[in-house]
Parts: C-alpha cells; structure tokens; sequence
C-alpha cells in the first residue's frame, strides 16, 4: 500500500506535519478495523481515500482553537425590510497584482480554517470532495436539509471572510 | 422577494433546483437588484476559491496548477461579468 497519495490528501487540510502524519496512522489504523466492511462498491484506493479525509477532518476537529468565530457574525445581516445592512462595493477582479497565488490560496486555506466545525466539515466534504448531499448526511448522521444549510451558510461565511481582499480598490 | 430571500434561495438557484416560480422571482429581483447582483457574483467567486484553491501544499503540485486554474476563474468571472441572469 503506497501512502505518498493518501497524505497529500490530509496535508490538504492539515498543515502541520505533526497532525498530518497522525492523521494517516489514524488512516491506517480506522482502514484495518473497518476492513471487513469494505464492499467492493468502490475502489480500494477511493475507500482510503475517503477514511483519510474524515481523519484529517476530525483531527481538525480535536485540535478546537479558542478564535474560532461564531457562523452569525459571518452571515449577512439584514433590515427589517429584507435589504442588506451593509452591501458594500462589487467585488473587483482577484487582486493577483497585490496577492501571490499562493498567498491567495493560503489565504482561502486559513478562512476555511476558521469556519466552525460543522460548516467547514461540510465544505470540505461537499465542495472540496465532491461528496453528494445524501452521502454527506449518512455519515454525518444529520438530515440532508442540514447538510443544505450549512454548506451554504459555510460558503456566504467564506465569501464575508474574503470580501476585504476583493472590494474593488482595496488597498 | 427580498434580497434576504434571494440569499436564501442562491445555492438552490445554483444547483437548478429553485422551483420554476421562484426562479422567476428570483431572476425578476436580481434585474431590479444591483446588492444582488454583486454578491451573487461574489458568492459565485468565493466557492469557486473554496473548490479549486484547496491543494496539496508540498511545492511539487502546488506551484504548477493553482495558477491555471486562478487564471481560468479570473476569465469565466469577465465573461460572465453583466449577465448574471443568463
Ligand atoms: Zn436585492
């Protein structure tokens, strides 16, 4: 079994090397115990795939910082009347004459990392792993309605979290 | 419909499952709507950087695909530009 891909998975979202490589032994060990579950259905390399992500994942999880913001400050806020407080400008095109690529995607990395458990487990699965709503729901053992609401509301948190860097003519 | 219940209803208008007559709704508020416009835009721009921006952090893969796909999302968002309604 060659590991080299299954840890560039979980480097995907974990940074620290440290976390990553428990992360994989976790991998490893979740594999072995789950072994007689494995139905064929999928490859091999998709099923490891898949307990890698959710170690990775729940790694995420046990590592809980202190800062972690709260979804409702990150969500629009409105009027009674239904019109958004505070709509700000359009947002420019991607600021890669001030921004690096890579910094942009560091960037995007450390937002997602500030989401709230449960809305950033949930875009991971769904838009970064393309899982479908109903497989999201099974193993998350939620309603799939709330895999709805919470990925969407993980991505109007995202999109607050990077409006500062596209507001046209921000510095 | 408000813009609080078009924000609601983006992801179901992105995925097509908006029932016909609240995509009309939808459609007819976003013509009128400019706020609306814009963070749909907006919405739009931050899932993709969420999807496409995730990637391996060792060097080897990092440095040669981000870019492209940076560049392909930079020019489907000038297309798409005005025409958001389709
Ligand atoms: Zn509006």
């Amino acid at each position: 079994m060659h590991s080299g891909p299954l840890f560039a998975t979980i480097q995907r979202y974990l940074h620290h090397e440290d976390d990553a490589w428990d992360a994989l032994q976790e991998t490893f060990l979740s594999a072995f115990r789950a072994i007689g579950r494995f139905d064929g259905r999928s490859t091999l390399a998709t099923w490891l795939h898949r307990i890698a992500v959710n170690a990775a994942v729940m790694k995420w999880r046990s590592r809980r910082r202190t800062s972690i913001r709260s979804i409702d400050d990150l969500l629009p806020s409105y009027y009674d009347d239904g019109h958004r407080r505070d709509p700000g400008p359009a947002w420019g095109s991607l600021p890669l004459d001030r921004i690096e690529v890579a910094e942009m995607r560091e960037l995007v990395r450390q937002c997602i990392a500030e989401l709230p458990d449960i809305h950033r487990e949930i875009l991971i699965l769904r838009d970064i792993e393309e899982w479908d709503t109903a497989t999201v729901a099974t193993h998350l053992d939620i309603e799939e309605g709330a895999v709805k609401t919470r990925l969407h509301r993980a991505r109007q948190a995202l999109r607050t979290m990077l409006d500062p860097y596209f507001r046209e003519g921000s510095p | 419909m408000t813009c609080r219940e078009l924000i609601d209803f983006i992801m179901e208008y992105e995925d097509g499952t908006l029932p016909e007559k609240q995509r009309v709704l939808f459609e007819e508020h976003l013509s009128l709507c400019e706020d609306c416009v814009h963070y749909l835009a907006s919405y739009r721009t931050a899932v993709q950087l969420g999807k496409s921006l995730i990637m391996p952090s060792n060097e080897k893969v990092s440095t040669q695909v981000p870019e492209k796909l940076i560049r392909s999302i930079l020019a489907a968002r000038q297309a798409d530009g005005t025409s958001l309604t389709e």
